[in-house]
């Protein structure tokens, strides 16, 4: 029997569990020819153990498809055929690119025979390898053999801090006496974007870990330094702003199976990690569902006043080992942004929603700034590793009712007060001069009265009769 | 004098990675020169290995450095050895950044690393402060050798970071709200209320000085004051509830009542003055 | 010394003149008129306390500031009016109105004045 009809076996037998992937569960594995697959028997076995449903096609078959019907034909796809100019009936970089905007996973495992279409394909997403049939090269941190050291089998062990990503093995501190980690890569360097927080240079070179040519090959003649170290990158990966993941190896050798079985190696382990990790099965992230309200009424308006007393909520779960789990954090942070963030503050976690639920609530009880106009309610968790949750709300701000601002000051009194004594006396002069006597009628204005008044009555009085 | 070497090379050990004793890469003397412009030397010291620089040289666009060394196969130094990785690594202290210079070959098996003026520019001025630096010979058949030379202080202007994207936690903001208006004390303002309400009482009192009586009520004339009051108090009613749709509705209530009132309390009034 | 005389009987004539200016004012000026030139001064002294307040302590509650002292203000303009309308000596100045009609139009003026204040006022 042939390996790859086991594996379909294997497949079928296994067909009834459930993948772990929180996308999906259809691998396209490509190989250079179906035989070669034979090679990986460990890495394509973990992953059918796991539950996933691996389709393993040559890189020259023709029927190889990435889309039927404008639909993704695979969750995810497993690139173990570095040497390949293209890929199944003329599938170039592009149709790799779009594979992964359409939310499609990849790992591309690269060696020192890399096609144009890999270098193309790695470029898009900020990973430059190597010349042609160069090697990264570590003359002290090598593979150890019995009889012939390999200097082009590194044993890395510079592992990016990221625990999202690498269990705590890799990325966390080591205990006293524990041996430091070391991963086997027989393969090619790439340079990676540092400026690009979605790519993580996952594994890269220790000070010794050079790109050069083989033993006994011509040097590259270059007046600059090779690229090693830090900046010399061995595994990166990637999280489009989709949250779909890709993968980049240097090293097919890394996930074979003489590699992954090496005594003093953890290759086996990073392996998993990396797939694991690109194929969705952990440090997912989703946002199930966020909402605020005023404190003092617990309701939702159509729009806010200024200065207004809000609570913001939002619910995050992560998944991993099968299942939605809670997303416990302390760095979930809101932001009420016009134009700039006014506010920006970090939610804390509702412990009450911990126990049972599959999601985190966090809450913040958050001030709304006194400035009107449209604010937006953000909340933009990014974090290596972690799938990025970007959930935006626009909402009015208006100014305060024209009732709604202070009222009744006691620096206003004497206005109020010299306004309603204004009325008062109004009041008294509309009685004074309904209610008392005409003063022509009175003695004393009678005496009063002047001659001129007299003949200005008199005037008037003819007049009107 | 061997035997003090291998207790250096043991103590430096976690450096020196790889390779038998047999199959080693043994360095010769380091010379580390720092020019100043005027062609004096800075510092100008030969090392042995493992020996450290005495100081930490400064290091400027116009004050070149250079190191020049020369490999062997053998600990007696007599095989001048081909080296596949000739390096000087320099690690940024706080950052960890590293900048690789490339060793060239010379004469007789010997390397040489300069920093010129241009390099200086290029890879190190942007990023100024301490910098290790690191020997990393390497070779497919003497194993590696790393030789920690000694720190240099790098001059320069600090590149303005670029404008990338950091993931993690980012730096709070807290809205500063308007300050609250400032207020006079509550006895100043209540003292100057009873002021303004003061000239009310003396306008009674010259009133009544001239002699203000009321003589004569009649009833047109009082409902049209009654009704004005009403008026008065609807004012200071809205001035309480700012409701302005009940005062308007009130305010036409009342329009016609007073306007009748007025006209017959006036007209009564210019009836009887005449 | 005898500029304190002068000075004294300075005095002493500016006193009988005011008295003398005080007694034809009473003497002339019908009841009526004294009523309202009260109540003009009564309005000059509420406006004033409250000009003298805000400069004091700060405009802060302007708009009530402004209805305050824009009542006293307003309050003292319509009782010129009333005051110009009724008064006998300017009878030809006014030969379509009355003393009433007058009156009418300054209570008319006063409630509309009144609520413009209690909108203001804050």
């Amino acid at each position: 029997m042939k390996p790859w009809t086991c594996l379909a076996l294997a497949c079928a037998l296994l067909g009834s569990t459930n993948a772990k992937s929180a996308s999906g569960d259809r691998v396209l594995v490509l190989v250079p020819k179906v035989e070669s697959a034979k090679h990986y028997s460990k890495f394509l076995g973990s992953l059918e153990t796991r539950g996933f449903e691996v389709s393993i096609r040559a890189a020259s078959n023709t029927s190889v498809a990435l889309q039927i019907d404008g639909e993704r034909a695979f969750d995810h796809a497993v690139l173990l055929a570095p040497a390949a100019k293209k890929f199944g009936d003329g599938l170039g970089p592009l149709d790799f690119t779009r594979f992964v905007d359409d939310g499609g996973n990849m790992v591309v495992a690269a060696s020192s025979e890399l096609s144009d279409f890999h270098r193309k394909l790695a470029a898009q997403f900020g990973v430059v390898f190597e010349p042609r049939s160069t090697w990264a090269i570590d003359h002290a941190n090598y593979m150890k053999q019995n009889n012939a050291s390999d200097h082009k089998v590194v044993a890395a062990s510079n592992f990016a801090p990221a625990p999202a990503i690498l269990s705590p093995g890799f990325a966390g501190t080591l205990a006293k006496n524990q041996q430091k980690p070391a991963v086997y890569f027989k393969g090619i360097a790439h340079k990676y974007d540092v400026a690009n927080p979605q790519l993580v240079p996952l594994l890269t070179g220790a000070i010794t870990t050079y790109s050069g040519k083989d033993k006994g090959e011509k040097p590259i003649e270059n007046a600059n330094a090779p690229l090693n170290g830090k900046s010399l990158g061995l595994v990166s990966v990637f999280q489009t702003r989709s949250n779909a993941r890709v993968a980049f190896a240097g090293s097919t050798a890394m996930f074979s199976d003489a590699l992954l079985s090496k005594r003093g190696g953890d290759n086996q382990r990073f392996v998993e990690d990396v797939a694991k990790w690109t194929m969705q099965e952990k440090s997912v992230l989703r946002e199930t569902g966020h909402r605020h309200h005023l404190s003092e009424t617990g309701e939702q308006p159509s729009h806010y006043r200024v200065s207004n007393e809000i609570v913001y909520e939002i619910d995050l779960s992560v998944y991993r080992d099968d299942a939605w789990h809670p997303y416990v954090a302390d760095d979930v942070q809101f932001e009420a942004i016009m134009l700039d963030p006014y506010i920006r503050t970090t939610l804390n976690r509702t412990d009450s929603t911990l126990s049972a639920s599959e999601t985190a609530t966090y809450h913040g009880d958050i001030k709304l700034p006194d400035r009107y106009g449209t604010f937006t309610f953000r909340v933009n968790y990014k974090r290596t590793g972690y799938s990025n949750v970007d959930v935006k709300d626009t909402v009015a701000i208006w100014p305060l009712r024209h009732d709604g601002y202070p009222r009744f000051l006691s620096a206003a009194y004497p206005y109020y007060t010299g306004s309603f004594v204004m009325v008062i006396g109004f009041l008294a002069l509309c009685a004074v001069w309904l209610f008392s006597d005409e003063p022509e009628n009175t003695e004393k204005a009678a005496a009063a009265a002047s001659k001129e008044k007299s003949k200005a009555k008199n005037k008037a009085k003819n007049k009107s009769s | 004098m061997r035997l003090l070497r291998a207790v250096f090379a043991s103590a430096v050990g976690l450096c020196v990675l790889g390779g038998s004793s047999l199959a080693a890469i043994h360095v010769g003397p380091v010379h580390v020169k720092v020019m100043e412009r005027t062609g004096d030397k800075q510092v100008s010291q030969t090392l042995e290995y493992p020996q450290k620089l005495a100081s930490t040289p400064k290091l400027t666009a116009s004050t070149p450095f250079s190191l020049a060394f020369t490999a062997f196969s053998d600990a007696s130094h007599q095989n001048a050895l081909a080296l596949d990785q000739a390096l000087v690594v320099m690690r940024h202290a706080s950052t960890g950044d590293e900048v690789t210079l490339a060793g060239k070959m010379g004469a007789h098996g010997s390397y040489r690393v300069d920093v010129a003026r241009k390099q200086f520019r290029a890879q190190l001025a942007g990023q100024p402060g301490k910098y290790t630096v690191r020997l990393v010979l390497g070779s497919f058949d003497q194993g590696a050798l790393v030789y920690p030379v000694g720190e240099v202080q790098v001059a320069g202007k600090q590149a303005r970071a670029a404008d990338t994207v950091v993931y993690g936690r980012r730096e709070e903001i807290r809205h500063r709200f308007g300050e609250p208006q400032k207020m006079p004390s509550v006895l100043v303002s209540l003292a100057f209320a009873v002021l303004a309400a003061a000239p009310l009482g003396a306008l009674v009192a010259a009133w009544q000085r001239m002699g203000v009586r009321v003589r004569s009520v009649d009833g047109a004339a009082a409902g049209f004051l009654a009704l004005v009051a009403a008026y008065m108090a609807l004012a200071a009613a809205y001035w309480v509830g700012v409701r302005l749709l009940p005062t308007l509705a009130y305010v036409l209530a009342l329009a016609l009542p007073t306007y009748v009132a007025g006209q017959r309390a006036l007209s009564r009034r210019r009836a009887a003055k005449q | 010394m005898a500029s304190q005389k002068q000075t004294q009987t300075q005095t002493d004539t500016q006193a009988v003149a005011l008295r003398s200016l005080a007694r034809r004012y009473t003497a002339q000026t019908p009841r009526r008129l004294r009523v309202i030139d009260a109540y003009m001064a009564f309005c000059v002294a509420v406006g004033v306390v409250q000009f003298v307040y805000c400069a004091a302590a700060g405009s802060f509650p302007y708009n009530a500031f402004l209805a305050g002292f824009g009542s006293a203000v307003a309050c003292f303009v319509f009782a010129a009016n009333l005051r110009m309308k009724t008064d006998p000596q300017n009878r030809q100045q006014f030969p379509g109105s009355s003393a009433e009609g007058a009156f009418g139009e300054f209570v008319f003026c006063h409630v509309v004045l009144h609520f413009v204040v209690a909108n203001f006022l804050g």
